[in-house]
C-alpha cells in the first residue's frame, strides 16, 4: 500500500503542483479504485490502473486546479548565480544540500506547471515515474505514437523554460 | 495492447448475439490547452498569394497562381479563424447521405462541427481542442473520446506524402469560381492511373481555406461533396466553443479507434505474429503504417497504404467481419466489392485469418490488389 | 541516413523506445550529425533534471487514513477464511465440482457455435478515422463518416 501510495502521491504532486491537491487526488483515486475493483483487470499492473484513475480524476477537475494555482517564476532562489546546468544531478553526486534539493524541486515544478496538461502527464510518467511508452499509452488512453510526440514536445518546452529561468537568474545577478 | 469494445446500444436479435455493455467511466468531460503543431505552414508562399489576392487592382488582373503552389497552400492548415455552414453529401452505390453542419475553426487545430438532423436539432458535435477529439452525442448523454486528427505525426513524413500525391495525380488549375459569395480558385487533382478517385477543390482566394471539395469515383460518378453555404472569417473565437459542456449525467468513453503509426517490423515485434506484406500495391499504393488492437476480444491488424490521396485499409482479423447494423441482410462474406459510405469493401479468408480490404478505387483495381495480397 | 532523423525519434532513442532495427540508423546518423547530437544532449539534460527531482513521499497521516479505509477486513476476506472450516469446505467442494462440469459443457458448446461476427462498421470507422489523418483534406467528409459510424453504435433509436 505504501509503495503504491508513494508513486501515486508523487505523480499527483507533479501533476497538480501542490501538496493539498495531491492529497485529495490520491484519496479520490484510491476511493474510486476500491469502488470499481471488480473492473480491475488483474493481468495488468495495479499501479498503472491506479495512476490512470488518478489521471482521469485530475483531468475532470483540471480547470478547478489550474485556476487556483498561479505559478510565479520570479520566486527568489537561494542560489543566485546558478544556471540550470549546475542544478543537474551529476553521475557521481554526493548527498546534496537541502537548499539545492529545494531549488531543484521548485524549478522542476515551475517548469512542469507551464506545460499543457497532456505534455506534463506524458513527461512526468516517462521521466519521473519511468513508465514505458506502452504503459503511458494505457494511462492516457492514446496511441503510442501520440505518447512519443507528447513526450518530445514536452521536453522541448521544458528546455525552453529552463533556459528562460536561467536567463532570468543571470539578469538578476 | 489496445482493447476496443464496439457493441451496438440497441439490444436487437440479429445473426449474432448482443450482450449488455458494462461500460465505463461516468464523469465530466475534460478541457485542455491546445498544443503546438510540428507542421510549419508555407508562410512565404501564403503571404505571396495573400498579397496577390489582397490588392484590388491586382485582384482582377492577377495572374492565377501555379497549380502546384496553390495545392501547397491548400494542403497547409488554415491560418485564419472562421465559422460557417457546411453541406455534406455522399453517394455510395444506390444510396445517398446528406448532412448539414455548423462549423467553427480556430488555428492551429481547434474545431467544432455541429451536425444537424433534418428537424434542425443537433444530432452530434465533434470538438477538438487540438489534442483530443470528442464525439458528443447530446441526446444519448455520451461523449466518445479519442485523439484529435493530425495531433501526432504519421510514419510517413508530409513531404513524402506530397511527393506521392504529385507522382500519382496531376494538379490542374481550372480557373476562378464563386462559393458562398466568395471568390475562389478551382483546383483539380486528376489520377494518372485509371480506377482512382478525382478530387476538386475550391480554394478561397483571400484565406486559402478550402470552401468546397468534390470527390468523383473512379467511373466519374459523384462520390462526395462538401460545400460551405456560409463562410465568415473571424478575428478570434472563444475557447469555450472548443470545449465539451455536457451535464453530469454524461458518460465519457474512450472509443479506442485512433490510429497508431507503426512500421511492418514494429508491428511484427509488437504482435509477435508473422506478417508478410508488400511495400507497394497495384495502383502505386505505398505502405504507410499499421497498428494492432483487440476488438470485442478478437485481434485486429489494420494496415494502410496510400497514393497521396486515396487510402487503402487492409484489416486482418481472427474472426469474420460483417455488417451488424444493417438488419435487412444475412451475413455472407463480401466476395465481390461492395460500396459503403466509407469506401468499397472486399473480403476473403486465408487459413484462420479473415481479411477485409477497404478503398475508394474501381472494382477492377480492388480485385487486382486483393489478388496480390492473397498471393503473399 | 543522410537526412536528419524525425525529431521525436531522438526522444524515443533516448528512452530506449525505438525498435531494434531503427536503432542502427539513428546511431549512424548521430555519429555524423553534430546538430542532432546537440539536440539529443539537450533532451537528455531535460530528462535528467526531471529524473533528479526529489521524490515526494506520501504523508504518513494520509497513508494511515487510506489503510484504515481500504484494508479493513472486508466481507470477502471473512468469507474466505470461513471456507477453511471443514463444514463449509466439503459442500463447497461438491458444488465446485458441479460448477466445473457445467463450465466444461458450456465451453464445449461455445466452441461448436458459429464464431462471433465482428462489426464491419467498426472497421469502416477506423478506416474513416485514418482518412482524416490524410494530407489532403476531404472537407469534413471523413469526420462526418467516422462520427456517424461511431454514433450508430451508441444510439438507441431505430435507423
Amino acid at each position: 500500500m505504501r509503495r503504491h501510495g508513494d508513486k501515486a502521491y508523487n505523480f499527483a504532486y507533479r501533476l497538480s503542483g501542490n501538496e493539498s491537491d495531491a492529497r485529495d487526488l490520491v484519496q479520490e483515486a484510491f476511493s474510486r479504485a476500491f469502488e470499481h475493483r471488480d473492473r480491475y483487470d488483474s493481468s495488468r499492473p495495479f499501479e498503472a490502473w491506479l495512476i490512470r484513475i488518478l489521471h482521469n480524476i485530475y483531468l475532470d477537475g483540471v480547470r478547478r486546479y489550474e485556476k487556483s494555482h498561479v505559478v510565479s517564476i520570479d520566486a527568489p532562489s537561494p542560489i543566485e548565480d546558478a544556471g540550470w546546468e549546475e542544478i543537474l544531478p551529476s553521475p557521481d553526486s554526493e548527498p546534496i544540500d537541502a537548499a539545492i534539493q529545494k531549488e531543484r524541486d521548485h524549478m522542476v515544478q515551475n517548469a512542469l506547471k507551464r506545460l499543457p496538461v497532456h505534455y506534463r502527464t506524458a513527461v512526468t510518467l516517462c521521466d519521473i515515474e519511468g513508465l514505458s511508452y506502452e504503459r503511458i499509452g494505457q494511462v492516457m488512453a492514446c496511441p503510442v505514437g501520440t505518447v512519443r510526440s507528447r513526450i518530445h514536445q514536452g521536453r522541448l518546452m521544458l528546455k525552453k523554460t529552463f533556459q528562460e529561468l536561467s536567463e532570468k537568474r543571470q539578469v538578476k545577478s | 495492447m489496445r482493447k476496443v469494445k464496439i457493441i451496438p446500444a440497441a439490444t436487437e436479435p440479429g445473426t449474432t448475439k448482443w450482450w449488455a455493455r458494462k461500460w465505463l467511466k461516468v464523469g465530466r468531460p475534460e478541457t485542455k490547452a491546445g498544443i503546438q503543431k510540428d507542421w510549419r505552414p508555407p508562410t512565404v508562399l501564403l503571404s505571396c498569394l495573400l498579397f496577390l489576392a489582397s490588392s484590388p487592382i491586382l485582384a482582377s488582373a492577377a495572374p492565377p497562381p501555379a497549380a502546384n503552389d496553390l495545392l501547397q497552400a491548400a494542403l497547409a492548415d488554415p491560418q485564419v479563424a472562421y465559422q460557417g455552414r457546411v453541406m455534406l453529401t455522399q453517394w455510395y452505390g444506390k444510396r445517398t447521405r446528406a448532412e448539414e453542419a455548423r462549423v467553427f475553426f480556430n488555428p492551429p487545430n481547434l474545431y467544432r462541427w455541429e451536425f444537424l438532423s433534418p428537424d434542425g436539432q443537433i444530432s452530434r458535435v465533434i470538438i477538438s481542442d487540438g489534442s483530443d477529439e470528442f464525439v458528443w452525442l447530446p441526446k444519448e448523454h455520451k461523449v466518445l473520446k479519442g485523439s484529435a486528427a493530425k495531433s501526432s505525426p504519421k510514419l510517413m513524413v508530409p513531404e513524402l506524402e506530397r511527393e506521392l500525391l504529385l507522382k500519382n495525380y496531376q494538379a490542374k488549375l481550372l480557373g476562378p469560381d464563386q462559393v458562398a459569395g466568395r471568390t475562389t480558385w478551382v483546383l483539380e487533382l486528376a489520377p494518372l492511373i485509371p480506377g482512382k478517385p478525382h478530387q476538386k477543390f475550391w480554394i478561397d482566394q483571400e484565406t486559402a481555406v478550402i470552401l468546397e471539395t468534390k470527390r468523383l469515383g473512379p467511373t466519374g460518378a459523384r462520390a462526395g461533396l462538401s460545400r460551405f453555404a456560409r463562410f465568415k472569417p473571424q478575428k478570434d473565437m472563444s475557447k469555450d466553443l472548443f470545449q465539451v459542456k455536457a451535464d453530469s449525467m454524461t458518460q465519457v468513453i474512450d472509443h479506442g479507434l485512433d490510429p497508431d503509426f507503426f512500421s511492418i517490423k514494429e508491428l511484427r515485434h509488437r504482435t509477435g505474429k508473422s506478417l508478410n506484406l508488400p511495400e507497394q500495391l497495384p495502383g502505386n499504393f505505398t505502405f504507410e503504417s499499421g497498428d494492432a488492437y483487440q476488438l470485442n476480444e478478437a485481434s485486429v491488424r489494420h494496415i494502410r497504404y496510400t497514393d497521396g490521396l486515396a487510402v487503402l485499409s487492409l484489416f486482418e482479423t481472427s474472426r469474420p467481419v460483417g455488417p451488424m447494423l444493417d438488419k435487412t441482410r444475412e451475413f455472407s462474406p463480401l466476395a465481390t466489392p461492395e460500396q459503403f459510405s466509407s469506401g468499397k469493401v472486399l473480403q476473403w479468408k486465408k487459413g484462420h485469418q479473415y481479411f477485409t480490404l477497404v478503398g475508394d478505387v474501381s472494382d477492377e483495381l480492388l480485385e487486382q490488389i486483393a489478388s496480390e495480397l492473397k498471393a503473399m | 541516413m543522410k537526412e536528419h532523423a524525425e525529431a521525436s525519434m531522438l526522444s524515443a532513442y533516448l528512452d530506449g523506445e525505438l525498435m531494434p532495427d531503427e536503432r542502427p540508423g539513428i546511431e549512424s546518423h548521430l555519429a555524423l550529425c553534430g546538430s542532432c547530437r546537440e539536440e539529443l544532449e539537450t533532451l537528455r539534460n531535460a530528462k535528467q533534471v526531471l529524473a533528479g527531482a526529489p521524490r515526494r513521499e506520501i504523508p504518513p497521516e494520509l497513508i494511515a487514513k487510506l489503510e484504515g479505509r481500504f484494508l479493513r477486513p472486508s466481507w470477502w476476506s471473512v468469507f474466505k477464511s470461513s471456507l477453511l472450516l471443514p463444514r463449509v469446505w466439503v459442500p463447497a467442494g461438491a458444488m465446485g465440482l458441479v460448477a466445473t462440469l457445467l463450465l466444461g459443457v458450456w465451453i464445449g458448446w461455445r466452441q461448436f457455435r458459429a464464431p462471433e461476427l465482428l462489426p464491419l462498421e467498426a472497421l469502416l470507422a477506423a478506416h474513416s478515422r485514418y482518412v482524416a489523418e490524410g494530407l489532403v483534406s476531404h472537407g469534413g467528409l471523413a469526420t462526418s463518416n467516422f462520427s456517424a459510424q461511431l454514433a450508430l453504435f451508441h444510439t438507441d433509436e431505430e435507423g
